[in-house]
């Protein structure tokens, strides 16, 4: 110890320290929301999916839904016209361009490639990195790939955003991955889990017989208890790091106890105790890939039985908004910012899990447990944003009406080929109790909010009855515009694997679309393009409205709308040629959507997805309730994009189609 | 064990005393600062420092003789030699500071972990309360009841694992506040400690352990277990909370480590101490 | 163009040889060109194909 220590470098140590100190609370930041001081008007959108304006009008003439009559009551209710075809994704895109399809491109779920006729997501593509290397097992990507939202125009916060006035967009569909924007934007429906899929739940049990072997949105995992012991894996998504791409998994093991109803589940370094019919909550996993890298995924366990068979559920494994591996949000770190705030939440599109209620693998009631954690983040997640309200605009999304009247239409309706009158003593008020559960979320949000907002209550289009199907390509084929190679062939494949397109004048992709084959655009196009396509589509469209349903005398398709009739703007050209709009209680069969044909062109719906919403536009038209009074007869989607730039007082792009509707 | 354990954790009580509301980087790097502080001493007492100098100063020397004659090969290759025999020296007159520095830096490390590698459950959080046999046991030998506190809940029957020679429970955080759960069997009782919502820097004992050596040497938070009982552990499985730098989460050991080194190495020159 | 080396069997390069000339490719390289890219096509036909049906079918629209 020879010299003092001089003061100047005492502090140089200490103001380290204290940069360290600052470091750790750079994570606390806040991402500043756009534009904070542009406007003082404040405008509240609550979009509730599916919610239909004759069942809103019953409960509501029932006294049940105070709030939405309390909002009416301040200023109007209309029917809001809907998109065709009424789907969701289309349907939110007329909301978001303020056009109709033929200005933003989304005319389907599903749309083809005409390349080789084959069914593809009409909302986003994944491009995978093109350049790759090759080191032994491993392949490298030298340039990422990429995930594009494929709606054309510009999003209405977009146009906001020009103007600097701040929007809040929470959980939006089709709008995956989310457009580029300095505004706080969550995807919403559309979202794929971690694997890239739109749902892909796991099931693990040593009663595997019991289940259907081809299930739709999930996989059943054979396993054995040996030694009170359940050893399995949990697949994870494709390691595209490799060659093969193998599926990327996490061993697990479950331990039982012998005689009381109980299980610890070690996954990782977590380990959790569940008693039988308990949900685990959200628990991460980790799939690692190459040595540096890995994604992160939340999902949730239910033990549905311990004995005398094993069954456990594991969820989809949702995108981990804490460490997204892939965009979830703008800015990007707004999704880890509500992680911090909320904890893990659901991020797949459309949380709740229908195919594993379809499949028997969730009962009614398991299937409502979950979705009631979806509705129950919804609304605290609600709650904050409305406390953060202080400017500008804030739409939020709700799922569960949409969902439940899926999958309760069934035992709502009692001529519904799936009544089953002992669950619809128990589950019958399913779908009546979404909509008052709407209602409060409404009436918390109108407590909340100052009497200068505007507010909006919408839905995307109404719902109706899924009583009988009908396969447009066996009908396509029945009337001799869709060939076989095999004329004798009663049914088919999906994907069109029979078809003669040398001799195919018409084929059916997508849950509303008709294509001709025409030649020039698709793969092995034969129809002219001219008068010959022209006279085609009219003759086929005619015959489809003139379908009678021999078991109910009634009209299948209200309306075969022929594209060109019904769209304007840019993207015309790349919707289907006709776009069926069924009759109540009609829809397209499971299978035709994907290329395949059923035996029969119309069968009773026996499952348990029961409520649809494929019908004419004019029968399926969603809500629309503000506290100002409505001054437009028959708004549409459009519409009420004008209406917000209006407000805003933001002038209205041309290729706008809509009017304000106060 | 015991006493020892209790008077050398109270060193820790007494230095964390002040930072305990603060963020965890406060007292870690004080601790850091008086580890590194107690290496430069211990080095400084159990190294030759007069050979360290004279091996480093042989390594210099070798080093530039290397670069005056790097066209002489005869010469270079003779310079490595020597730079090498140095080296070995060097690292001999080292290795017994390093070995003497070991004691106390575990004795460090094992309290240390008890206040930064657990983090308290919050209010609502669960956890696994898992109770560990000694070899040859069974669980299903065994009846031991639990009474939780007011502040906790023991939400499942208990589930017993033969292989793991391990009884679980789960439990949930009620309330705030360092709880204390008591099991009995047969005539005997003994408590366990939860903690729920403490201060960012806090003792927190996740093992009680059984009254072997290793044991008590490893787990010195709370008294342990009595002998007779069979039971090698009781523990509560807390969440791991590693430490926020620029966002990155890293673990306690890397930082402390980091630190102290650093520290060391800074202050080495002050205190006049050759490494 | 790039040119990379293989190396084939002599048996299977003879038979390569024989049929290419037989089915009237002008060189060997065609031939083999032809067939790699007819098998790659194969490949990744039947890969996106799978992974359409798992991607599409958690839709519950269809199944």
């Amino acid at each position: 110890m020879s010299e003092p220590i001089h003061r100047r470098d005492f502090l140089k140590y200490s103001l380290g320290a204290a940069s360290l100190l600052a470091l750790e609370s750079r994570s606390n930041l806040v991402t500043r929301t756009f534009g904070k001081t542009a406007t003082n008007k404040k405008v509240l959108i609550l979009g509730f999916d599916g919610m239909d304006p004759h069942l809103t009008n019953v409960w509501m003439s029932e006294g049940k839904l105070p709030a939405f009559k309390r909002l009416i009551g301040q200023g109007g209710f209309r029917r809001l016209g809907t998109s065709i075809p009424p789907q969701s994704p289309v349907a939110w895109s007329n909301f978001i361009a303020g056009t109709n399809p033929g200005g933003h491109g989304i005319f389907d779920f599903i749309h083809r490639d005409p390349k080789n006729y084959w069914p593809v997501f009409s909302a986003a593509l994944t491009e995978e990195a093109k350049k790759t290397i090759r080191v032994g097992n491993w392949v490298l990507p030298i340039k990422g790939g990429e995930v594009r939202n494929l709606r054309q125009g510009k999003a209405f916060w977009q146009i906001l955003e020009e103007h600097d006035i701040p929007a809040a967009i929470f959980k939006m569909p089709a709008n995956y991955p989310p457009v580029p924007s300095k505004q706080k934007t969550f995807s919403g429906l559309g979202t794929p889990d971690l694997l890239g899929n739109y749902n892909s739940f796991r099931y693990y049990t040593t009663e595997p017989k019991e289940i259907k072997e081809d299930i739709g949105g999930g996989s059943v995992h054979p396993v054995y208890v040996i030694g009170n012991r359940v050893d399995s894996k949990l697949p994870g998504p494709a390691n595209t790091f490799k060659k093969d791409r193998p599926e990327a998994e996490i061993e697990f093991k479950v331990f039982l106890d012998p005689q009381n109803p109980v299980a610890k589940v070690a996954i990782q370094d977590q380990e959790f105790i569940l008693k039988e019919k308990e949900w685990s909550g959200w628990k991460r996993v980790r799939f690692s890939l190459i040595p540096t890298q890995s994604v992160s995924g939340i999902c949730m366990f239910y033990l549905k039985e311990v004995r005398p068979n094993f069954k456990l559920y594991v969820s989809s494994i949702n995108i981990d908004p804490a460490d997204p591996a892939l965009p979830l949000s703008t800015p990007s770190a707004y999704a880890a910012e509500l992680e911090k705030r909320f904890g893990p939440f659901f991020t797949k599109g459309l949380p709740a899990d229908t195919s594993a209620l379809d499949n028997d693998i969730l009962d009614e009631g398991e299937f409502l447990e979950q979705d009631d954690f979806v509705l129950q983040e919804s609304k605290v997640m609600l709650d904050d944003e409305l406390g953060r309200f202080d400017s500008g605009l804030l739409f939020y999304y709700i799922s569960s009406t949409d969902q439940r009247q899926h999958m309760f239409w069934r035992l709502l309706d009692e001529k519904h080929p799936a009544y089953d009158a002992g669950l619809a003593a128990k589950y019958g008020k399913v779908i009546e109790n979404i909509y008052r559960e709407a209602d409060s979320i409404l009436g918390r949000a109108m407590d909340k909010i100052d009497k200068d907002t505007i507010v909006i209550v919408m839905s995307d289009h109404g719902f109706n009855p899924f009583s009988r199907s009908f396969s447009l390509n066996t009908w396509l084929k029945e009337n001799g515009y869709h060939v076989l190679t095999n004329p004798f062939k009663l049914e088919t494949g999906n994907l069109f694997p029979d078809t003669d397109w040398s001799r195919t004048k018409a084929f059916g992709v997508g849950l509303n679309g008709l294509y001709i084959n025409q030649r020039g655009r698709e793969a092995e196009g034969i129809v002219g393009d001219g008068a010959e396509k022209e006279n085609l589509v009219r003759e086929i469209a005619k015959k489809l409205e003139e379908f009678v349903d021999p078991k109910t005398g009634q009209r299948v398709l209200l309306k075969a709308y022929v594209a060109k009739d019904v769209y304007s703007g840019p993207f015309v050209g790349e919707a289907p040629d006709i776009v069926l709009g069924f009759n109540r209680g009609y829809r397209i069969s499971f299978g035709s959507p994907l290329g395949k044909m059923e035996k029969n062109v119309l069968e009773d719906n026996k499952g348990k997805w029961s409520g649809d919403h494929m019908g004419a536009a004019e029968i399926l038209t969603g809500i629309l309730v503000a506290n100002r009074p409505i001054l437009a007869e028959a708004p549409a989607l459009y519409d009420l994009t004008a209406t917000i730039l209006d407000v805003f007082g933001v002038e209205k792009p041309r290729d706008l189609i809509g009017k304000t509707i106060f | 064990m015991w006493t020892f354990n209790a008077a050398f954790g109270r060193i820790f009580e007494i230095i964390f005393l002040p930072f305990r509301q603060a963020s965890p980087w406060f007292g870690m790097i004080l601790i850091s600062l008086l580890t590194g502080l107690l290496m430069l001493f211990i080095f400084r007492h159990t190294s030759n420092q007069e050979g360290i100098r004279k091996a480093k100063n042989k390594i210099k020397a070798h080093l530039l003789e290397l670069r005056l004659y790097k066209d002489n090969m005869r010469v270079s290759l003779k310079a490595y030699g020597h730079i090498l025999l140095a080296n070995l020296k060097y690292l001999s007159y080292s290795a017994k500071p390093m070995l003497v520095m070991i004691v106390p830096v575990l004795l460090i490390l094992i309290q240390l972990n008890l206040w930064f590698g657990y983090r308290s459950l919050d209010v609502g959080q669960e956890a696994v309360l898992k109770i560990k046999l000694e070899e040859g046991k069974n669980p299903f030998q065994i009846e031991i009841a639990i009474e939780p506190p007011a502040g906790i809940s023991v939400e499942t029957p208990a589930l017993r694992i033969e292989e793991l020679r391990e009884i679980d429970w789960r439990l949930r955080a009620l309330d705030k506040g360092v709880h204390t759960i008591t099991f009995r069997w047969e005539n005997q009782s003994f408590p366990k400690q939860v903690a729920v919502e403490q201060h960012r820097l806090s003792k927190i004992s996740a093992v009680k352990a059984s009254s072997s050596f290793f044991d008590q040497l490893f787990n010195p938070g709370e008294r342990p277990l009595l002998k007779k009982l069979g039971i090698q552990s009781v523990e509560v499985v807390y969440p791991a909370p590693g430490m926020n730098l620029f966002g990155w989460h890293i673990h306690w050991l890397i930082v402390f480590f980091a630190l102290s080194i650093i520290f060391g190495f800074g202050l080495k020159g002050f205190f006049k101490v050759e490494i | 163009m790039g040119k990379e080396k293989i190396k084939l069997d002599k048996s299977l390069m003879d038979k390569v040889r024989k049929y290419a000339e037989m089915s009237g490719y002008s060189s060997v390289e065609e031939f083999i060109t032809h067939c790699l890219e007819k098998e790659i096509a194969k490949i990744e036909e039947s890969d996106s194909e799978e992974e359409i049906k798992k991607k599409l079918k958690g839709l519950g629209y269809i199944s």
